[in-house]
């Protein structure tokens, strides 16, 4: 697997090194690079096997909460700093329009950030001094050029941004659609998601497997529900009508569906299998608490097969975030309403088995994990009118060691007291594999 | 520092190296892409449309010759693909995964109707210092080959000159330095690769993860139905 190419190289002073290596290493350059951090798209470079730097958190603005606007906050998370733990910078964009998910360009000098109410994508350069990520560019016209509405997830590719949106400008339902950007920011193309061959039209992560020409594509629910408050939202028995219950398998290349699977209860983030070969992926569905496997059988179909039960599903423990260890053995999954998260065996991924649990707080939202699986972070919030309210309104980034039996906390960020909001979602940086890119 | 180390730090490689290990790397680059394995489920060529990324900016380079060329009369016409490369390159994930792939494209489209008189391979220095017009020459010639698509070695009057380029091509690049802020001669490049259509729109972009020749091929037949008029012979400047 090659995922860096932006690389040291001991150096050797003629094209004859160049010839030879080709000769030696095609094959393996040849294969498909496959992943992040664990859930990055495989377009990128730059992964971090090493010690992250720094971490960066989407942090929603929270009305009486410092300035109350939204910002993307940096804290410093590498051990024995002096500064270890502690929020170093923080940027704020103006105004409160849900901040949600972020996703890095192929050259993870740029990272985008989206907000679901008003629809702005900020670009933030992390590349020149990812200790102090600067505002380059806003699109703010994301409504008005596509018709979609609500920017979620943001896949590189090469030299573009695949962004999944989750409602549109119409009736601000849950029928949406894929929107390509290039790296500058520019509309490449529009792609409706798929309402025949039983496609509900509905969007929410993208996840990639370049070897197969294959993309998913799973479903959540529209701008009505997700700006609706949570307790008001699940009284309303016609509004908790209008969640996905599809995932779709695409032709990259086509850019086309080629196979709607039925998955009940709106299936959130998909994670393709990084071990070379396992061309499997998994994720987990929110409202039905099941974990599913999407393979190809023993004809080659693909399927997408229920394996796991997620906590006790009469419970709606409401599965949200993922992350899958880079050598497919284990998915991290969880939980909102108990604020826990959860581990999964996946040695066999048709039978996964939760092996370890523990509660992180009144909420956990969302989770991310170093290359090598000893460091695991944590973040709280959902959605502004999905938190939990009162003294269970937690806003928290939680750094955690595993050392494969036990999560140790290593540090704790109050994004409340910190006058910072509420923290969403996490990426990594680290200053070594850019600096010398200018 | 090693003694090679030291070679490397800014000095042109000698020519007739060069040119054994051009000449040397057309066989062996060929040879390890046989069994390379190539992307599954492609759809057919011309099923599909490939999306217009970007234009390819205006850039002045300079030929095998010396002479100045705009970059866009080296795509404008053709199928053309075309990646940044340097001679001193020895990141296996790097140059020579483009350097194989064009050799294998190139060879395939040898034969095949529809590409032999319309695809055609660019190959940008990414290190003018010393990949000079008459490094250029060398691998030119060690490239040219009876009837198969044209690859064209073009290079930039300098660093400096080339970095717009590379800026709007989203073509990073680092130059590597020792501990005393000296380049060493390593340029750290993500591998990217682009196909360009003949009105001078990138229609893919190939980085490690998707660069096969089949996979070019396939995209590169697609633009070829869709360009029939498409052409890769020489046009005067």
């Amino acid at each position: 697997m090659r995922a860096v190419t932006i690389r040291r190289v001991a150096m050797k002073p003629t094209a004859l090194a160049l010839c030879l290596s080709s000769a030696l290493f095609t094959r393996e350059a040849a294969a498909p690079a496959r992943a992040d951090e664990t859930c990055n798209s495989p377009f990128m470079t730059g992964l971090i096997k090493g010690q992250e730097q720094y971490l960066h958190v989407w942090t929603l603005g929270e009305k009486g909460v410092g300035d109350e606007s939204d910002k993307l906050v940096t804290i410093d998370v590498v051990p024995g700093s002096p500064t270890y733990g502690k929020v170093i910078h923080a940027i704020s964009v103006g105004g409160r329009g849900e901040a949600h998910h972020m996703g890095f360009t192929d050259d993870r000098k740029y990272l985008w950030a989206g907000r679901l109410d008003d629809s702005k994508i900020f670009i933030f350069d992390v590349g020149d001094d990812p200790s102090k990520p600067k505002l380059v560019k806003t699109i703010d016209n994301l409504a008005e050029s596509t018709g979609f509405v609500g920017p979620h997830t943001f896949y590189a590719l090469p030299g573009r941004v695949l962004v999944q949106a989750l409602s549109n400008k119409k009736d601000h339902g849950g029928v949406t659609g894929l929107i390509t950007y290039n790296n500058a920011g520019d509309l490449v193309a529009t792609t409706p998601m798929p309402l025949d061959n039983g496609g509900d039209g509905y969007g929410y992560d993208i996840a990639i497997n370049p070897g197969k020409n294959r993309m998913l594509t799973s479903s959540f629910t529209g701008w009505t529900n997700y700006m609706m408050d949570m307790s008001q939202l699940i009284q309303d028995s016609s509004a908790m009508k209008n969640f996905g219950n599809t995932m779709v398998l695409w032709d990259l290349k086509a850019m086309k569906p080629e196979k709607v699977f039925p998955v009940p209860g709106a299936p959130l983030e998909i994670r393709w299998a990084l071990k070379p070969g396992a061309d499997w992926a998994i994720t987990a569905t929110a409202l039905t608490s099941k974990l599913y496997l999407i393979k190809q059988d023993e004809n080659q179909q693909w399927r997408a097969t229920p394996v796991a039960d997620i906590g006790d599903p009469a419970k709606i423990p409401l599965p949200v975030d993922i992350s899958i260890s880079s050598d497919a053995s284990s998915l991290w999954v969880n939980t909102f309403t108990d604020g826990t998260t959860r581990l999964f065996d996946l040695s066999n991924p048709e039978t996964p088995r939760q092996v370890y649990s523990k509660k992180i707080g009144a909420q956990a939202n969302m989770v991310s994990q170093s290359w090598d699986g000893k460091r695991v972070y944590f973040t709280t919030s959902l959605l502004a009118n999905w938190d939990k309210k009162g003294a269970d309104n937690e806003q928290f980034l939680k750094g955690y060691s595993w050392d494969g039996k036990e999560l140790r906390e290593d540090f704790v960020v109050d994004f409340h007291k910190e006058g910072l909001g509420r923290a969403h979602h996490m990426k990594f940086t680290a200053r070594a594999q850019k600096a010398e890119l200018r | 520092m090693t003694a090679l180390r030291k070679r490397a730090k800014g000095r042109r490689a000698p020519s007739a190296m060069l040119g054994a290990a051009a000449l040397f790397c057309v066989a062996a680059a060929t040879q390890a892409r046989g069994g390379a394995s190539a992307v599954e489920n492609l759809p057919a060529p011309g099923a599909y449309v490939l999306q217009r990324i970007q234009r390819v900016p205006e850039a002045q380079l300079l030929d095998a010759d010396g002479k100045p060329v705009a970059l866009s009369s080296q795509v404008n016409g053709a199928v053309t693909a075309l990646g940044f490369f340097y001679g001193h390159c020895e990141d296996a994930a790097g140059c020579p995964v483009a350097w194989s792939t064009f050799e294998s494209a190139r060879k395939a489209a040898e034969s095949d109707p529809l590409l032999r008189n319309r695809l055609r391979l660019v190959f940008v220095s990414l290190d003018p210092e010393r990949d000079t017009p008459s490094v250029l020459r060398i691998l030119g010639s060690a490239e040219r080959s009876g009837d198969a698509p044209p690859w064209i070695f073009l290079t930039g009057a300098s660093a400096e000159r080339l970095a717009p380029l590379l800026r709007a091509m989203g073509q990073d690049v680092g130059y590597e330095l020792d501990a005393v802020g000296r380049r060493t001669g390593a340029i750290n490049h993500m591998l990217k690769v682009f196909l360009i259509d003949p009105d001078g729109w990138v229609r893919e972009i190939y980085s490690t993860a998707f660069l096969t020749p089949e996979n070019l091929l396939n995209d590169a037949r697609t633009l070829a139905l869709a360009f029939r008029d498409a052409s890769n012979a020489q046009k005067e400047p």
